[in-house]
């Protein structure tokens, strides 16, 4: 709950002033938005969502609450390091000294919690996985923007299952999370800044692989904040390459803003790709997310293959309130 | 607005003097006897509206501002009306 001020003004033609004030009180909105889970401390974009008259109704990542580190992590002067021991906690470390530093998973269940990653003069994909059910919660991962042309997402993942959550996520130079190898695929709760700072780079935001595995995603609570100028977005992609399927796609209760321009030539910002109508075998919802495309190609790609499996519904503007549809269009 | 009698007297070097009376009339400045915020406790994203009533004893049109946590509330269509998303 929390207790926010109102202060008014009554003027009169002679510039005589009456004022006065009241509380407006906030109480939890009752949706399960994973707010109870995050790290204490103050959020990064508190004034974020102030200008929108139209907000959502749960607590926003970034906004209501922090994301990134549970407690400061050490910062440690090291070389890279690959895992290869199953269930290894990577815990409290702070990779971005010496040109910045990566975690490489080999071995399943791996989880890489409260660290700090910056991308710099070595290049590296902060975080890259080669196993299944990687874990990577509260952690900051900054990818320096495209000062080094680091390759590849901050998360890139090409394991069976991967979970990303309670991030801060930001100035990738390509992708943000790229899950490549199917299964359960989890981006809920984090704080995304940026994706896409190299120039002509499709800066998505997830990112789905092509294999022969069914994919299982959730993408949901997460804040996206794009306002660089480099290059576009796909947005969160709920599409794959054949023969991959998607099982179950799931697209909730995401606040995007996409404030950015895009130089002519370059890719602009989309919030979802469209969803290949003959790779769906169960439903995919794209349901109750909060916009901003003012920089935005006009919200969903290729909104022609949103239909039948694809339930779109509930998605806002913030600036006029109105729903935003699959296709595009305003209602 | 109050209207307020002046009496009194004017001497010149010689000492003749002449009385006058007049009025001051004062202005005095709005005053606001409620601010109605409903729903003024809801979830977090709710739709409030606020409703500024004032009076001005000098009777003129009023002009309202309406500021959550510093930022402009939404003005409507009634100059004493304001909504706001918190």
């Amino acid at each position: 709950m929390a207790t926010l001020n109102v202060a008014v003004t009554a003027t009169d033609p002679t510039g005589r002033v009456g004022s006065g004030s009241a509380t407006i009180t906030t109480t939890s909105s009752g949706i399960d938005d994973g707010s109870q889970n995050a790290p204490a401390g103050p959020p990064q974009r508190p004034t974020l969502l102030n200008p929108y008259p139209f907000k959502p109704s749960w607590k926003v990542a970034g906004v209501h609450y922090a994301v990134g580190p549970k407690v400061a992590p050490t910062k440690i002067a090291t070389a890279s390091m690959s895992i290869t021991v199953a269930n290894t906690v990577v815990d409290g470390f702070d990779f971005s000294s010496g040109g910045g530093f990566q975690v490489n998973v080999l071995a399943p269940g791996v989880r890489i919690i409260n660290c700090n990653f910056k991308a710099g003069s070595n290049a590296q994909v902060p975080i890259f996985s080669r196993s299944t059910d990687t874990y990577v919660g509260y952690c900051t991962i900054d990818g320096g923007t495209n000062v080094n042309t680091t390759p590849g997402a901050l998360v890139n993942s090409f394991g069976v299952g991967l979970r990303v959550e309670y991030c801060w996520l930001k100035n990738a130079a390509g992708d943000i999370v790229d899950a490549s190898e199917g299964g359960v695929i989890r981006v809920n709760n984090n704080l995304i800044e940026n994706g896409g700072g190299l120039l002509g780079a499709h800066g998505d935001w997830l990112q789905l692989g092509g294999t022969n595995r069914p994919v299982d995603v959730d993408v949901r609570f997460n804040t996206v904040y794009q306002t660089n100028v480099a290059a576009g977005s796909q947005g969160f992609m709920l599409e794959c390459n054949s023969p991959q399927t998607i099982a179950i796609g799931k697209l909730l209760n995401n606040t995007m803003i996409a404030v950015n321009t895009v130089p002519p030539g370059n890719f602009a910002t989309n919030f979802l790709t469209g969803v290949t109508q003959a790779l769906v075998t169960g439903t995919v919802e794209v349901k109750d997310n909060f916009m901003d495309k003012s920089g935005s190609a006009g919200g969903f790609m290729r909104p022609g293959s949103l239909s039948a499996k694809v339930i779109v519904t509930g998605n806002k503007n913030m600036i006029n309130g109105k729903t935003v549809n699959g296709d595009n269009t305003e209602t | 607005m109050a209207t307020l009698q002046v009496t009194g007297t004017v001497t010149d070097a010689g000492g003749l003097r002449t009385p006058f009376t007049g009025t001051i009339v004062t202005q005095s400045a709005p005053v606001i006897t409620s601010v109605v915020v409903s729903p003024q406790s809801a979830p977090t994203g709710t739709l409030r509206t606020i409703t500024i009533n004032a009076t001005d004893v000098d009777g003129g049109p009023l002009t309202y501002t309406c500021f959550v946590e510093g930022v402009a509330a939404t003005a409507t269509a009634q100059p004493n009306v304001f909504t706001f998303v918190a």
